[in-house]
């Protein structure tokens, strides 16, 4: 469905540094840096962080959420603790997300420019 | 790499008729309607292995766009990509940037075409030929 997806930063080397970690403990490897925007490849589509191309500020939207799939609980519990160490914040601890389809486990963060992310994987059984 | 993706609504029923008609020029059928147990109301479509929510948000505050984000869909054909971009237009969203055609860029060519939803929220249709 998605080719890519793309959120905006005031602060390339400062997102830099959070979302190499985030995505690091999803089993990413660093972004391409591309200058003013960098990218993460997965197997279905990439990820990228820019400087908006208007020249305005970079803003975050109220409502939207960028949901990241995750192998398992480790991998969630891990995204979101790098999330803490570099620069994010909390937007919802990591646990079970019983409205979630399935048995969903997940964890909630604000990237240092106010993107909402997450990342979820199913529990077993 | 991408479990969902959420984008804000100011009026849920203005976002099914825009969404509706860009995703049913991918062939995606009608949405699942939730009730959160906040209220607020959202869509899901599930498509070819992705799904894309609309919601009101959870805070209670207006819906904004993000500035520098985009979402891409991938579509099977360049007569896709005009057709995504074209229904957008004619159900409440705006055209934006280049209309829609053929890029060259630092990635090889691409069929592109870009539309904002009625809440401002930039969507990419994209074919590569392959």
């Amino acid at each position: 469905m998605f080719t890519h997806l793309l959120v905006g930063t005031n602060d390339t080397a400062k997102s830099k540094q959070f979302y190499d970690a985030t995505l690091g403990a999803l089993g990413y490897d660093p972004g391409f840096d591309a200058g003013t925007r960098f990218f993460y490849r997965g197997a279905q589509g990439a990820f990228g962080v820019t400087k908006p191309i208007d020249g305005q500020p970079a803003v975050a939207a109220n409502g939207g959420t960028i949901g990241f799939a995750a192998a398992d609980k480790d991998q969630v519990d891990a995204f979101h603790a790098a999330g803490l160490a570099n620069g994010g914040s909390s937007e919802g601890d990591p646990g079970p997300r019983p409205n979630a389809p399935g048995n969903a486990y997940g964890a909630y963060l604000r990237d240092p420019d106010g993107n909402k992310i997450c990342a979820f994987c199913q529990l077993p059984g | 790499m991408i479990n969902h993706v959420m984008v804000g609504s100011n009026d849920i029923e203005r976002s099914k008729i825009f969404y509706d008609a860009v995703f049913g020029t991918l062939g995606a059928g009608e949405p699942i309607r939730n009730v959160a147990d906040s209220g607020h109301i959202r869509l899901f479509y599930r498509h070819d292995g992705g799904t894309f929510c609309v919601s009101q948000p959870i805070d209670g505050r207006p819906a904004t766009f993000a500035n520098g984000g985009t979402i891409g869909f991938k579509c099977g054909s360049p007569e896709q990509v005009k057709a995504f971009h074209d229904a957008g237009v004619a159900h409440g969203g705006s055209s934006a940037e280049d209309p829609p055609g053929l890029r060259n860029g630092v990635l090889g060519p691409m069929h592109l075409s870009y539309v904002r939803d009625p809440d401002g929220n930039k969507l990419c249709a994209i074919h590569r030929p392959a």
